[in-house]
Parts: structure tokens; C-alpha cells; sequence
């Protein structure tokens, strides 16, 4: 398929060939795949991965409800049915919907708001290449001794400790996720400064597309969400490798976890939900011919829902022993969340208010999402309520529930765009009648699988087999059949998105539609050059400045991004097996930053300049600098579950060491003096290059860099100290545990910093900067001063209090 | 020792909608069950709106064969009145359905006697991969099976020495969360005698499925 897809791109291949040197024909389809950073490339690379592992996590899916049909079946045995139960749950989340989700904002973000690519090129192919062998490794988790992770998508601990979960499938599950976690932060940080900077003249804030708009408040999750489970594997892995006790002391362990985890579980809901709405409604807008109702209200209760998103997540623990207000509180506010999916509903029912329908695939699709999600919702309503949850908690009612909202309402939504826009990708037609049909197949199997759970709702999940006389029988086998059903019935998609590559034409803009993407020719044109300058009549205001398609033709090609990411990928799975696999990834993944920072150094990887658009409100921002503060925003929320986790901790542990007997507080102190200064010597250095003095910036860096080796000196020489004070063999405790962990990561920060410092001071000496060009300085200060901030705040938690 | 009539149908096995159709048996399921069946006749009631208005508008507004594209006027107003209705008439159904379950939760928080009521049965329940063990001083019965009188007021105290578990008597509407370290309390009084099936709720290793044991109400 991708090589069909490339013939359409052949237009692009003489541009390719430019940059790689002349390339031959036999190989140079799969270079541009490999080393592309187009985002509409990147695109459906992220679309037909993605259907990669929905296809294998259906067949997980597949061999659960086989097992499930008749009671007391032995079709898997139960170690078995656990991998499968916590590999289906993982990579459908984060592996498919997620990533579609993605696929679709990588590809129509920058057409819908009139943007040339996205912000940052070569970042949207490394979140890519992430994503990628993220899922490989995860996927490998089969193939090690112990089998793949088992305890559930939500791992809670303990069972995920080196004691329940002896083998290294969590461990390689764990880094997977790492790396996955790390994917969607780049890729995040990328698609915000995109829609903030990058939107064409007249493309203001509130005249968003819907999807775009939708986006937009998901990749916000994206950002506050991830980071949490970031710092909760890094404590995971830290248990598992280095002994510490996080989740299996009781001071941390199960409540600890489930905090954590649940604070990016839940937000991650909402997450793979919202792009589907945001297809949804202007799917629905563009078949009903009318604008979409009550606007201004829907961009709004979209915000309220990913504000609310942070507080709701402790309906999840309502039985863990949690005070009773606690409780209250977690149940009123995810009784409010469904306020705003409320107006929602409103706004995309009303949307069809004296319109004129028309129901097409996508339609069909968007209306089925529509009619799901109130289904899937208002059973969320149950499970919101701290009495009702006490029978309802662990059970298959839930199963009901959450397959509604992801399956039904999700997928239903992003499989609506899908059709959607195919002509757009494609230039061609998909076949109505086989969309039409996979739409009944998918809409009467999906009810038949989930409808009958929630009258299970004494049947705990997760259970690989039940005796005939609890009664689940029947449901069961009705639930198996519709899975018989519906999940052979997604191959109707896939062959008929393999034959709209031979479909027949497509017209520029099928439906009619007035958002930006349908005016800017389909991605793949006719070699004939079907080029739109000049149509743009984006949101009916005639807006101009549409580039899209001599932009596309623009982007080059990196062979650093895959590099960078294999390299990453493999030192995380490293730990898993070993330390040379480390070291090796280690060294694949130098080459990759190395080459990235030459390309940089040579001036080799260019962007056109973009015409100036809509800013609003960061008009004033360097984009690279409004990328950093985003990057430091999750940054923040990185550190502060680690400091959340050590408060936790500390209130939770009675026996925390007096200050001074663990670490020296005149140490500390003298360390916490250097950080301050090497603050200082850094922004000394940035008013050196603004006033033109290049010897000044590389004096300070140095300075800087000194500083900076000196404070990581002193705290290698006191992890010294407390590594040997260690006995062997035994669990490290908790305040140990918490230091090495706090205090690691942000060496690993600092570490960063000094590396970059090596790369401004050589770039510095070249003549790199001068008093115009001064933004990496100005980056790297803000970064080093975010490093040194933590500090400030790690300082008096560990050493003073 | 039998078998409750309600719990089984005549081959033993018990009927998919048995729920709605429980009889009082505890005050806890008692409570529960109230709860449920309030909120099942408002998710019906709401949910028969919306998608009924959904499919309404697309029967009513259908496009008619042969009708150009339609157009698109976008006001610019905002509809405050409607969306400010449908935001009021959510938040008092849910206030009121919250304010259900805040005073269900009371019965489950508050055993008629208080946590230390010194005459009823006090068991410490422990969750170990793959069993239930009762521990009481009056002596609870055999591993597995927790004996207790009909009528009695039952509180246990839960707990797992490894790793999390949740312990569910489902037909009593009970659960909670067996957590290392953690203790949590649930309180029932059944007023029948039977027996009834209790489960692990969260997923616990490859016996999860088989983390069964009985509550005997003689």
C-alpha cells in the first residue's frame, strides 16, 4: 500500500533525489517513507501503522472473546489470557485510537489552518519513528522469557513488581511505554506551536476548523497527561532494576501507583475521544449544510472538559480506602464533566436543525459515534457515583462502559474521518456501498459484543474462564458473536481503502465541505499539477495565502529522526537485556544527535520561511521559544509527580531520617550555591551575544559548563556515598529510593544542558550567533533555568525538611 | 443450608435480568438497588431524548433527492438560552442523582451499631494469591467459606499480604479493596440464610479467575 501511495507522490521524487544525491528508482519509495518529515507523509504513516496494531490487538481481542463463549473453556490457559488482556487494553489505547487520532492531526491541522508543515519537521518524523519502535518493543515483550506484561493495562502494582512479575516482558514493556510516552510529548509540543504559530491570515482562534479546535485542547492532555506516566514507570523501572521501593513498600505501593497512574489514565480518555469529536462535528456540519451550532459554546465546553479532566481521576480509587470527602469530591466533578458533553451533544445534534441531510459513510459513521458515546456516557454516569461504583467497580459493567466511550464513540469517530477525507488523501473515491456495509456490519456487531455486559455487572473482568452456573453464559456468547462480527467486518475497510487507490477520481471537494483542507488540493495530486493557489475560501472570508501544496513540495529529507529513535528505542530496551544493548543503543542514538546537531551546525536541513499569519496571542514568541516553554510545561508536571510521589511518600512513612542524617546539609547547601551562579553565568552569557559579544557568550557558557560539572561532581560524590552505604541484596528504602530517583532524573537534566552547552559554545565559536541571532542561547537559558528552579525546590524537600 | 430461591433459577443457574427483581436481602443490596434502578430510569429517560432527537432530526431534515448542496450561514449568534437550559436541566438531574448517592453512601458508611459495635461478628479478611482467608475470635469456619449467622451485623476488615485485590460479595452489593498494608471496612446484615459467592475484583495473577470463596448465612 505504501508503495502505491508513493506512486501518487512520484512528483515529489525529483525534489528527494536532490537532497539524498541520486538515489535510484528501485529504492528511493522507500527512502522517502524512511526519511521523510512531510507531514502529510508522516501522516499516513502514523494512520497505517496504527492499523498495524489495531490488527494485532483485534486478534488478541479475537482469541479473549473465543475463550469467553461457552463457561469453562479452555482455549487459553490463564497466564496466557492475561498477557492478552493487558496487551489488547494497551495497545488499542495507546498504540491505535491515540495514534489515528494523530495521524489525522499531522495531516489536516496544517491544511486546515492554511500552514505550509508543521512547526518542526524533523520532530513530527522522530515522534513518529518513536511511536514506531515503541510498538515494536512492546510487541517483542511476547517473545522473552515470562511473557509480555500481565497485570492488566493499568499494571497496577504490586503485581507488576519484580516479585509478582519476575520475568523482563514488564521490564521491556515498561521501557516500550517510556518510549511511547516520550513520542507523544515531542509530537505534542510540536502540533501546539503549529496551530499557535502557524495559522494562515484570518485563521483567528475561534474560526478554528472543529477538528483543529479539538486538537488543540487534546494535545493540551497530551502535554499535563503524559509526563505522569513518565515519572511512574521511571519509579517502576527503578523498582524492578535498582531495588527501590516505590510501589512495593506500603508507604508508596498500590495507592501510590494508582494515583499516578490514573492522573494520565483518565485525561487519556478524553484523549483518544476528542479528535474523533472534532471529525465528528465537522462531519456532521458539512452533510447537514449547516454551520455548526452553537459554536463559541462547544469551544468552550471542550475547555471545561480538559480542565475537569485532571480532577475526576479518582473515581477509579472510590474503593482503595479513600476519605469519604475525597470520594465526594471525585463524584460531583466527574458528574460535571458530563455538563459540557451535554453541550456537545446539543451542538452536534442542533447542528442538523433545518439542514439538509445526507447520509453518507462518514455520516453514518459520525452519527453512529454520536448515538454510542450517549450510550457509552450516561452508563459513565453509574460509574461516577461513589455507591453505585461499590458493585459496579471491577466489573464487566465497566468493560461495557469504557467500549462504548473508546470503541464506540472513538473509533466510530475516527473511522468517520477516515472516510471522510480518503479522497483527500488520496484523490480517489472509496466504494459508498462496501462503506455503507462495513457500517451496518461494524455498528450492529459493536452493540451485539458490548450490550449485553452491562447486565453483567456482577462478573468481575480480566477473568480467563467462569463456571455455567454464575449465569454470565448467555451474554457471553452473545457478546462472542458479535465479536465474530464486527471485528472481520473492519477488513471491509481496510481492502476498501486499498481500492480507492484505483477508485475513480475524486472532485476536488466531494462534500461540499467550506473548511481549508478541501480547497488546497487533494495530497496526492494528479501529476498533472492540480494546484489551487489562489482558491483559498477557507471558513467563506475569503482568506488568502494558501501554500500548501508549493510548501509540500519543500520538505526534506532526514535520515536522523529514525536513527535518533532506533537508538533510543534500543537503549530503553536495553533494559530489559543488559547493559551492552544499552550501550549500543546509547551509541546509535549519539550518532542520531550528533548528525541532527551537524545538520544544524552545516545549515543543511531548511525550512522556507512562512509567510507571517495569526499568532495570536504569542505574536511577539520566537516559535522555537514558544516550543521550549511548552516543553518545560510538561516538564514541570514530569517533576512535580516525582515531587508529588515523594510528599506522598514522606506523609505516608513514619520512620523518615531527621535532616542532615542522610545527606549533608552543608553540601547541599554549597551545591544549591553553585546552581544559583550557574544561572547567573548562563544569562550573563545570553546579554553578552544580545550586545554582539560572541567572546563573552563562550566565556560565560564555559563558566557555566564548569559550574555545572562541579554540581553534578558533588552530587556523583554523595550518590556515592549512599550507593555504597547500601546492602546488598535488600530492597533500597524509601527515602533513598526517592532521592536516587529525584535527584537521577534531574542529573540527567543537567547533564542534557551541559551537552547542549558543548554544541553553543562550538557553534558560538564559528560565529553561530550575533546580536540578531541569539535564540538557541535564549532557549537553552530558559531550559537551564527550569533545571536549576527544580533544584531549588528539591534542595530544602530533601535536605532541609 | 440452601440455596436461595431468588439467587437460582430452576437448573441452577441464575437469570440474566435477575437483578431488578431482587428481593430484599440485605440492607446494603436493599440500598444499592434503589440507587441503580433511579439511575437506570434516568439514563433511559435522557438517553431516549437524545438519540431520539438525533434520529428525529435525521428523518425530519433529510436531504431530498436531488436538492443542490445547502448553505452554509453561519449568524455568528450564540444560542445562550438553549445551551444555558440544557446546562441547568443536566446540573439539577445530576444534583439530584448525586444527592442519592451521597445518602446511600451513608448506609454503607454507617453500620446501624457504629464500626466498634462490640456485638457484632468482627473478620479480618485476608486476600493471598489465590484464596480468602476469614479470621474471627468466635471462629468463622474453614478456609474459603466465612460462616455467619442470618440477621447479624458482619463487619470485616480487609486486607492483602501481597498483592491488590479487591474482595466482592456481589449479591450483597459489598466491595472493597484488599490493598497490602491498607485496612479497609465493609459492614453487611443479611437477613436470610443462603449462600453466596465471593470474588476477586481485580486482577491478581494467573488464579484471579479462581480467587473464589463462599459466605455461608446460616
Amino acid at each position: 500500500m505504501l508503495r502505491a501511495l508513493w506512486g501518487r507522490a512520484r512528483f515529489h521524487e525529483s525534489k528527494a533525489r536532490g537532497h539524498l544525491g541520486g538515489v535510484s528508482l528501485n529504492t528511493g519509495w522507500l527512502k522517502r517513507w524512511l526519511f521523510t518529515t512531510n507531514h502529510k507523509e508522516v501522516g499516513i504513516l502514523y494512520l497505517v501503522t496504527s492499523f498495524y496494531f489495531a490488527f494485532l490487538a483485534g486478534i488478541l481481542a479475537f482469541l479473549m472473546r473465543t475463550q469467553l463463549a461457552f463457561p469453562s473453556e479452555t482455549f487459553l490457559q490463564p497466564p496466557q489470557y492475561n498477557e492478552a488482556v493487558t496487551m489488547h487494553g494497551l495497545i488499542m489505547v495507546l498504540w491505535f485510537l491515540s495514534p489515528l487520532g494523530i495521524a489525522f492531526a499531522n495531516y489536516f491541522v496544517p491544511l486546515q489552518i492554511g500552514a505550509a508543515d508543521v512547526a518542526f519537521a524533523r520532530l513530527n518524523a522522530t515522534s513518529y519513528w518513536m511511536y514506531v519502535f515503541s510498538g515494536i518493543t512492546a510487541f517483542a515483550s511476547f517473545f522473552v522469557p515470562g511473557g509480555s506484561p500481565a497485570s492488566g493495562w493499568t499494571n497496577y502494582s504490586p503485581l507488576t513488581s519484580l516479585q509478582f512479575s519476575p520475568g523482563s516482558g514488564e521490564t521491556l514493556g515498561a521501557a516500550a511505554l517510556i518510549v511511547l510516552a516520550a513520542s507523544n510529548t515531542v509530537g505534542t509540543v510540536n502540533i501546539l506551536v503549529t496551530i499557535l504559530w502557524h495559522r494562515a491570515r484570518g485563521v483567528s482562534f475561534v474560526k478554528l476548523p472543529m477538528f483543529t479546535m479539538f486538537t488543540f485542547w487534546t494535545m493540551l492532555q497530551f502535554l499535563w497527561a503524559f509526563p505522569s506516566l513518565i515519572a511512574g514507570l521511571i519509579m517502576l523501572e527503578a523498582d524492578r532494576l535498582l531495588g527501590t521501593s516505590f510501589f512495593t513498600s506500603s508507604a508508596g505501593g498500590s495507592i501510590l501507583w494508582d494515583h499516578v497512574w490514573w492522573f494520565f489514565g483518565h485525561p487519556e480518555v478524553y484523549i483518544v475521544l476528542l479528535p474523533a469529536f472534532g471529525i465528528v462535528a465537522g462531519i456532521i456540519a458539512t452533510f447537514s449544510g449547516r454551520p455548526v451550532y452553537a459554536r463559541k459554546p462547544l469551544f468552550a465546553a471542550v475547555g471545561i472538559v480538559v480542565l475537569l479532566s485532571y480532577m475526576v481521576y479518582g473515581h477509579h480509587m472510590f474503593l482503595t480506602g479513600i476519605s469519604l470527602t475525597e470520594r465526594e469530591v471525585f463524584t460531583i466533578n466527574t458528574e460535571m464533566i458530563s455538563i459540557p458533553f451535554g453541550v456537545l451533544m446539543l451542538s452536534f445534534i442542533g447542528t442538523m436543525y433545518k439542514g439538509a441531510v445526507k447520509l453518507t459513510t462518514p455520516m453514518l459513521f459520525a452519527l453512529g459515534s454520536v448515538i454510542i458515546f450517549v450510550i457509552g456516557g450516561l452508563s459513565g454516569v453509574f460509574n461516577s457515583s461513589l455507591a453505585l461504583d461499590i458493585a459496579l467497580r471491577g466489573t464487566y459493567f465497566v468493560v461495557a462502559h469504557f467500549h462504548y466511550v473508546m470503541v464506540g464513540a472513538s473509533e466510530f469517530g475516527l473511522f468517520a474521518g477516515i472516510y471522510y477525507w480518503l479522497p483527500k488523501m488520496t484523490g480517489r473515491m472509496y466504494n459508498e456501498t462496501l462503506g455503507k456495509t462495513h457500517f451496518i456490519l461494524s455498528f450492529v456487531g459493536f452493540n451485539l459484543i458490548f450490550f449485553p455486559m452491562f447486565f453483567l455487572e456482577d462478573m468481575p473482568r480480566r477473568i480467563v474462564t467462569y463456571v455455567a452456573s454464575t449465569g454470565w453464559g448467555p451474554a457471553n456468547f452473545v457478546a462472542t458473536v458479535g465479536a465474530f462480527i464486527f471485528i472481520p467486518s473492519q477488513l471491509l475497510l481496510v481492502y476498501n481503502m486499498g481500492m480507492t487507490l484505483r477508485g475513480p477520481r475524486a472532485p476536488m471537494n466531494p462534500w461540499n465541505s467550506t473548511d481549508r483542507e478541501w480547497v488546497s488540493g487533494p495530497s496526492m495530486p494528479h501529476p498533472v499539477g492540480a494546484s489551487s493557489h489562489g482558491i483559498g475560501i477557507g471558513l467563506g472570508n475569503g482568506v488568502s495565502h494558501a501554500t500548501s501544496e508549493s510548501a509540500h513540495e519543500a520538505s526534506p529529507l532526514s535520515s536522523r529522526p529514525i536513527i535518533l529513535c532506533l537508538g533510543f528505542a534500543v537503549s530503553m530496551a536495553g533494559l530489559a537485556f543488559g547493559l551492552p544493548v544499552i550501550i549500543i543503543g546509547l551509541v546509535i542514538l549519539a550518532g542520531g544527535v550528533f548528525g541532527w546537531a551537524w545538520d544544524d551546525y552545516r545549515g543543511r536541513f531548511r525550512l522556507p520561511e512562512e509567510e507571517e499569519g495569526e499568532r495570536w496571542p504569542f505574536s511577539k514568541v520566537p516559535k522555537d521559544k514558544l516550543a521550549m516553554w511548552t516543553f518545560l510545561g510538561s516538564e514541570a508536571v514530569l517533576f512535580g509527580i516525582l515531587l508529588g510521589s515523594y510528599a506522598f511518600i514522606r506523609v505516608n512513612f513514619p520512620y523518615w531520617p531527621t535532616p542532615g542524617v542522610l545527606h549533608d546539609i552543608n553540601f547541599g547547601t554549597i551545591d544549591t550555591l553553585i546552581v544559583i551562579t550557574s544561572s547567573l553565568t548562563a544569562y550573563l552569557g545570553l546579554q553578552s551575544i544580545k550586545a554582539g559579544n560572541r567572546r563573552g557568550l563562550i566565556g560565560w557558557l564555559g563558566a557555566t559548563l564548569l559550574l555545572g560539572i562541579i554540581s553534578l561532581g558533588i552530587k556523583g560524590t554523595e550518590w556515592y556515598g549512599l550507593i555504597t552505604n547500601l546492602v546488598p541484596g535488600s530492597p533500597i528504602g524509601l527515602p533513598v529510593s526517592s532521592y536516587l530517583v529525584t535527584t537521577g532524573i534531574h542529573g540527567a537534566h543537567v547533564l542534557a544542558g551541559l551537552l547542549i552547552m558543548i554544541y553553543l559554545m562550538k557553534r558560538a565559536a564559528t560565529g553561530g550567533f550575533s546580536a540578531e541571532h541569539y535564540g538557541s542561547v535564549e532557549n537553552f537559558n530558559l531550559y537551564w533555568s527550569f533545571v536549576n528552579c527544580v533544584w531549588l525546590v528539591v534542595f530544602p524537600l530533601f535536605y532541609l525538611l | 443450608m440452601y440455596s436461595l430461591s431468588l439467587n437460582l433459577d430452576r437448573r441452577g443457574r441464575r437469570p440474566l435480568l435477575r437483578r431488578g427483581l431482587l428481593a430484599i436481602l440485605a440492607p446494603t443490596a436493599d440500598t444499592w438497588q434503589s440507587l441503580y434502578n433511579l439511575y437506570w430510569v434516568l439514563a433511559v429517560a435522557a438517553g431516549t431524548i437524545t438519540i431520539g432527537s438525533l434520529v428525529f432530526f435525521v428523518t425530519k431534515f433529510r436531504a431530498k433527492p436531488g436538492s443542490g448542496p445547502a448553505q452554509h450561514v453561519e449568524d455568528g449568534k450564540i444560542p445562550i438560552r438553549t445551551v444555558l437550559i440544557i446546562v441547568i436541566v443536566m446540573a439539577s438531574v445530576l444534583a439530584g442523582a448525586g444527592y442519592a448517592s451521597f445518602h446511600a453512601i451513608g448506609v454503607y458508611n454507617n453500620p446501624p451499631n457504629g464500626w466498634n459495635d462490640p456485638n457484632a461478628l468482627h473478620v479480618n479478611v485476608t486476600g493471598q494469591r489465590f484464596s480468602w482467608s476469614f479470621n474471627c475470635t468466635s471462629g468463622c469456619g474453614v478456609p474459603a467459606v466465612l460462616t455467619v449467622p442470618h440477621n447479624k451485623i458482619v463487619i470485616l476488615n480487609i486486607t492483602s499480604i501481597d498483592v491488590f485485590h479487591s474482595f466482592g460479595i456481589p449479591d450483597l452489593r459489598v466491595k472493597a479493596d484488599a490493598i497490602p498494608g491498607k485496612y479497609n471496612l465493609i459492614w453487611f446484615q443479611v437477613s436470610t440464610t443462603g449462600t453466596f459467592p465471593i470474588l476477586c475484583y481485580e486482577l491478581c495473577g494467573a488464579g484471579h479467575a479462581f480467587m473464589r470463596a463462599k459466605l455461608v448465612v446460616t
